[in-house]
């Protein structure tokens, strides 16, 4: 319990970050705009490119192929941002020094608050996706195919679970970086971001990479998480479902475990080099 | 330097070099002390000393580059975690807290990352606002808080896990004579009836002066002087002499080469019409010598007199002096 006290401490904390400047609705709706906005133009790109190009490419599959995969993208890439943007405004706080020093140290701090962005995405990127998929329906006319029974919601619900350790890796990956950064911390998490749009297997398969990038995205379990929800609602379309949460998990895993390890080396530097303490640009 | 009973924090030719732009920083220079349990330790010296870093070091914020510290018995290098379970520390400068909650909710955070059960945490809170006159500007958003409060909730906030040893840089730096004398009491009440450390960095020498077992002062990262206010005064011999002279001056450097100064202080005061001097003599020969070298430079002694030397003006004896001899070893 004396663990867990450090960490769900931290996961309020960063839920106060995100809601305590205006009411928590308000705050989550906000939240939906992103994830929303970037399935509605993905979608509507795809739309318009297919039905302009040829009157029978247009493909409903591929359209909730998309749709799917743009908003667990944004569910990735918002978690992203969360460890730079803790350890960045905890030392310009003054707070992560304090935090540093405490017994249970940093860890514990970014593992919560990379936790809270979880829960919290996790709820605007679902929210999001319904909306988008009730507009994209009604703007288009077309009925988009997706399997939604209870079975279908606990996989995709197991799926996120599953992308927790991936999720705290990532986390601790670019928190490891901004234990150094000065002014560029904030423009990392973004080009991550962008690299992982591309990489995971979001808006296209991972085979249509050049190979060995091909094989490399394959098997990030960010990849496996999207594929794995994705076959939850889009049965067929991603390989198999128990499969990909196998990797998911050892990817995750696996991701988790280095970036630990570079975290705490580059605690451990930060601390040589008196850099703990130092207020960011 | 020695303590009494057992030792909280061992230092031993401690020393902290940084990178520069040719030749190292040398920050800390091979510092050496012990503090005692329940004692209040102060560190004065002026901007850049070393204060910092030390105290950087053994709240294990900093490695250092040579020798070794202990802070309850465990080395601050090679046993971090076993530190901070019995540290905690504050910055006057910072003031540090997340400005969207409340000063409570800050406390009870930081209670939670030392794995303190609520109930006990906000008991605990509850105990130190009291003592610490923060209770009813508890539930304000740190961001709405003055800076006294803002300050309060900070010294709260080192000692919400009941450390042993508690780190304090410029605890009451820029707050009000009753705010400030209000914490030093609150520290005071700390190392007296829980027996904890505490190690207080300042530049006032009054805060010190009052609430320091011991005092170190600390000048280009060495220990130049250290042991308690009163020693240190003592150790000066004679007390200090205080001269009115008048025309007003801006420099009395011919007080530099008289032998038996220690150091010195001058104000001007325009309406008057006169400087006042203070300095530290060694005899009384020396303080007759002070006066005859102010009246060879064709000046007037309007009054003089003798008093206790202050522990500003053993500061200023020892630092002050020592920079103008090192600037013309530079020189040399």
């Amino acid at each position: 319990m004396t663990s867990l006290r450090p960490i769900l401490a931290s996961a309020w904390m960063g839920i106060q970050h995100d809601i305590a400047w205006t009411t928590p609705v308000l705050s989550v709706a906000l939240r939906v705009v992103a994830p929303f906005a970037s399935a509605m133009t993905v979608s509507i790109i795809y739309w318009f490119g297919t039905t302009s190009a040829s009157p029978g490419l247009f493909n409903a599959d591929r359209l909730a192929y998309v749709l799917i995969g743009s908003t667990l993208y944004a569910h990735v890439a918002s978690y992203a941002w969360v460890p730079t943007v803790a350890i960045a405004e905890g030392k310009n706080l003054s707070v992560f020094p304090h935090i540093y020093i405490t017994s249970r140290s940093t860890a514990f701090y970014v593992a919560g608050t990379v936790l809270s962005s979880f829960v919290i995405s996790t709820i605007a990127s679902v929210a999001a996706l319904i909306l988008a998929y009730l507009a994209l329906s009604s703007f288009l006319g077309t009925q988009i195919p997706a399997t939604v029974t209870l079975t279908s919601v606990a996989m995709v619900a197991a799926a996120l679970v599953a992308n927790i350790p991936g999720a705290l890796g990532l986390g601790f990956l670019l928190g490891a970086y901004s234990m150094y950064a000065s002014k560029f911390e904030w423009s990392l998490p973004g080009y991550v971001a962008g690299l992982l749009m591309v990489f995971s297997g979001a808006l296209f398969p991972t085979s249509f990479l050049p190979w060995p990038i091909s094989v490399g995205a394959q098997y990030l379990p960010f990849t496996q998480f999207i594929a794995a929800a994705r076959e939850a609602l889009l049965p067929g379309t991603s390989g198999d479902y128990a499969t990909s949460m196998g990797l998911c998990l050892v990817g995750g895993g696996i991701l988790l475990g280095v970036s630990m390890f570079v975290y705490f080396a580059s605690e451990r530097k930060a601390r040589k080099d008196g850099v703990i303490d130092r207020r960011l640009a | 330097m020695a303590s009494k009973g057992t030792v909280s924090v061992e230092v031993s030719d401690l020393r902290r070099e940084f990178k520069g732009k040719g030749s190292p920083v040398v920050a800390l220079d091979g510092v050496s002390l012990k503090v005692g349990q329940g004692e209040i330790f102060g560190v004065l010296g002026p901007n850049g000393a070393g204060k910092t870093t030390m105290i950087r070091i053994l709240s294990t914020l900093l490695l250092p580059t040579g020798g070794w510290a202990k802070v309850m018995g465990f080395d601050v290098e090679h046993e971090p975690e076993k530190v901070r379970r019995v540290i905690n520390m504050a910055s006057g400068a910072e003031k540090a807290g997340y400005d969207f909650i409340s000063a409570k909710k800050n406390l009870w955070f930081f209670s939670q990352l030392y794995g303190i059960p609520t109930a006990t945490a906000e008991k605990r809170i509850m105990e130190l606002s009291e003592m610490l006159g923060l209770t009813k500007y508890l539930d304000r958003k740190f961001y709405a808080l003055s800076t006294g409060y803002r300050q309060r909730a900070t010294i709260a906030r080192a000692f919400v896990n009941e450390p042993k040893v508690v780190f304090l840089d410029e605890p009451t730096i820029g707050l009000d004579v009753m705010t400030a004398r209000s914490i030093r009491e609150f520290l005071k009440e700390q190392a007296r009836r829980s027996e904890r450390t505490i190690i207080l960095a300042s530049h006032n020498m009054a805060e010190v002066e009052a609430i320091c077992d011991r005092v170190a002062i600390i000048d280009k990262g060495k220990i130049i002087a250290a042991g308690t206010p009163e020693d240190l005064m003592r150790s000066l011999g004679a007390p200090a002499l205080v001269m009115e002279v008048s025309p007003p001056q801006s420099g009395f450097e011919m007080l530099s080469r008289v032998e038996g100064v220690k150091g010195f202080t001058a104000s001007t005061e325009e309406e008057r019409g006169l400087s006042t001097v203070h300095i530290v003599v060694e005899t009384d020969a020396a303080a007759r010598a002070a006066e005859d070298a102010v009246k060879r430079e064709g000046l007037k002694v309007v009054a003089s007199w003798r008093k206790q030397a202050t522990l500003e003006e053993v500061f200023v004896a020892l630092v002050g002096r020592g920079f103008k001899e090192r600037e013309e070893q530079d020189v040399v």
